[in-house]
């Protein structure tokens, strides 16, 4: 009788998931709730701040954040992930409490410089710890796009709750109560996180020196082809979003929208985050239809923002362009994860963080110049160029990943045969996986159902076509001999030796066969 | 320090699968297709037996039990808990079986290139 295992506690891996990641979901809901964030620029009013003054507070941002994500990747990959959330958590707080006690510039733009911490702190690590955990519980990176997903639906949500309730509360008492409150709020956010089981795979193995480790994320991300397009995809996405977010009001000036439309337009565009990470769950992307669809958004969908006319069309045209850049940026994240080491994930993701900036910067400059000399329907085209460059990128990474992503520096990688993606827990996890075998069965086809056939759990007709195949097939003999010899391995390797303390804890986690099982 | 590195390296590698688009793929026109990345070892669609060994695995003759308890063990102490329970474990729950299939494969092709590298020094 096969020993109790303990860890899985009789949950299903999907469950096993989804209790994992619930404190860091109940953070990050916690963690968007940022009242003043729909009032920051009437509270900057207030204080005195004029447009030039805004701009400096912008650059703040732009410098302290590109120049801190990947150190704090870094940080993240060879320490605690779930403090480096809580640290962000507590420079929100911070951020919060002293924009409350803001009277003038100076005094905002350091809470200004906290914020742009948090944002490095987080950048990459949330996504880090989804990918390691769903990694660590199911042994494969697939469900990664349905956790995100989820994720984005959750901060969506809380960044336009937060975005109506902060507006009712400014309305009702005053702009600085909302900072106020957003302080209690940050730091139960980090309370959660700190409840957060994170997943310790980073972590297995000796650690590498700091220098070293620099040196490998850095590698990684510029020496490998596949991980470079991809870090190109992740960041050409967040490009599209960042450029209608911050620009998109624009057109609904040139189109003398009434004021009443700002919000819900804001709203709008916010949403797509969390439906665009409810629509990834429900989108097969390896099926064409789906790609083809993700493409012509791409392309089509600003073409209407360069011949400005209909309100209605613009803001459609905007929140189908965000909405397909939110879904196309889950499934550049996944292929992004699925392509490094967990040693190096936090790094190599904040590393797309900063890209992202390094693009936005000069684009922004660009797009705010062609509005102003030329028009916003001529800044329209830079974005229809950018999305077209998008979706190019989108097909080349889906061959590049096709071709094989080898993931880290890793020496003397060992290649070794994979049974493709992992089947959910609720349906029976062999029979979906394991291909029909039409004829006899190939040396391919023992070696991906070797462990399920040495078990005994393959259907009757499956295990004797390959009772047949190994017949005549020396190698496959071999090969099942092998394999056997590991399981007989393991399975000594399970049952500490009587009268001898088992000197490694391979052996503690399963409790002790009891009688002659 | 070098086996540690192949070992979590290996094991963890062939346990991401390396291959998230590995399903099949028919067709081919005007988009990028998800093709099945080949496995070398195999021989290919072309080829004469596709699906069928190119080169046959090799016999362990160096192995001894102690060094093959070593190695495994060393090899399961680099993994985490969930797969270190389904490897040891067995198939329970049965939805750790993918789990396991891929920590076992692993483990066998991290003993057959330290068999192989022992046997030709």
């Amino acid at each position: 009788m096969t020993a109790t295992v303990v860890i899985s506690s009789g949950r299903t891996p999907a469950q096993r998931v989804a209790r994992r990641l619930r404190p860091l979901q109940v953070g990050a809901g916690l963690q968007a709730f940022l009242l003043w964030a729909p009032i920051e620029k009437l509270f900057l009013t207030e204080i005195g701040f004029t447009a030039a003054s805004i701009g400096v507070m912008a650059a703040v941002y732009a410098v302290v954040v590109p120049l801190l994500e990947v150190p704090s990747g870094i940080l993240a990959d060879r320490s605690s992930r779930r403090w480096l959330l809580t640290l962000a958590s507590v420079a929100i707080a911070a951020s919060s409490l002293i924009g409350a006690v803001s009277h003038g510039i100076l005094t905002y733009l350091v809470a200004a410089m906290f914020l742009g911490v948090a944002l490095a702190l987080n950048s990459g690590t949330a996504d880090s710890i989804i990918y390691d955990t769903v990694l660590e519980e199911t042994g494969s990176g697939d469900s990664f796009k349905v956790w995100i997903g989820r994720l984005r639906v959750i901060e969506s949500a809380s960044l336009g709750v937060s975005a109506i309730l902060g507006g009712l509360l400014a309305g009702w008492t005053s702009t600085r109560l909302t900072y106020w409150i957003s302080v209690p709020v940050a730091l139960l956010s980090g309370a959660a996180f700190l409840l957060l089981k994170e997943p310790q795979l980073h972590r297995q193995g000796e650690p590498a020196k700091l220098r070293e480790h620099i040196f490998i994320t850095f590698r990684v991300m510029t020496r490998q082809a596949t991980v470079r397009r991809t870090l190109l995809l992740v960041a050409v996405t967040g490009v599209v979003s960042q450029l209608v977010f911050e620009f998109g009001a624009l057109w609904l000036v040139a189109l003398d929208a009434p004021a009443g439309i700002y919000g819900p337009h804001w709203a709008i565009l916010v949403s797509t985050l969390g439906v665009g990470g409810y629509l990834v769950s429900k989108l097969q992307f390896r099926r064409r239809p789906v790609r083809v669809l993700l493409a012509g958004t791409l392309v089509l969908a600003p073409l209407p923002l360069t011949a400005t006319g209909s309100l209605p069309v613009v803001i459609a045209a905007q929140t189908l362009l965000t909405l397909a850049a939110s879904v196309v940026g889950i499934y550049a994240s996944a292929l992004l994860h699925d392509a490094v080491d967990s040693h190096v994930r936090a790094g190599v993701a904040s590393g797309a963080g900063t890209l992202t900036w390094l693009l936005f910067l000069p684009l922004s400059l660009l797009i705010g110049w062609i509005a102003r000399d030329f028009g916003i329907g001529r800044a329209g085209w830079l974005l229809v160029t950018v999305s077209a460059a998008l979706a190019l990128l989108l097909a080349r990474s889906d061959r590049s990943v096709a071709a094989g992503a080898s993931g880290g520096p890793l020496p003397e990688r060992v290649r070794t045969a994979s049974t493709g993606a992992a089947t959910p827990a609720e349906v029976n996890p062999i029979a979906p996986v394991l291909p029909p075998i039409p004829g006899g069965a190939t040396c391919r086809d023992l070696v991906d159902m070797a462990t399920s056939f040495l078990d005994g759990d393959l259907p009757e007709d499956w295990a004797m076509r390959l009772h047949e195949h190994l017949t005549g097939c020396d190698g496959c003999t071999a090969y099942i001999g092998q394999m056997r010899t590991v399981l007989d391995t393991l399975e000594q390797l399970a049952r500490p030796r009587p009268g001898q303390p088992d000197p490694h804890p391979t052996s503690a986690i399963l409790p002790a066969p009891t009688g002659s099982a | 320090m070098m086996l540690q590195s192949l070992l979590r390296g290996g094991t963890e590698a062939s346990i991401r699968g390396g291959r998230p688009w590995s399903r099949p793929r028919r067709f081919l026109r005007w988009l990028p297709v998800l093709e099945e990345p080949p496995d070398p070892r195999f021989q290919g669609p072309d080829e004469p037996f596709p699906g069928h060994w190119r080169q046959l695995p090799r016999p362990w003759t160096n192995d001894d039990p102690e060094s093959r308890a070593a190695l495994l063990r060393n090899g399961l102490r680099t993994l985490p808990d969930t797969w270190r329970a389904a490897a040891l474990g067995g198939t329970e729950p049965p939805a750790d079986a993918p789990i396991r299939h891929r920590v076992v494969t692993a483990l066998r092709d991290l003993l057959d290139t330290v068999f192989d590298h022992r046997s030709n020094r």
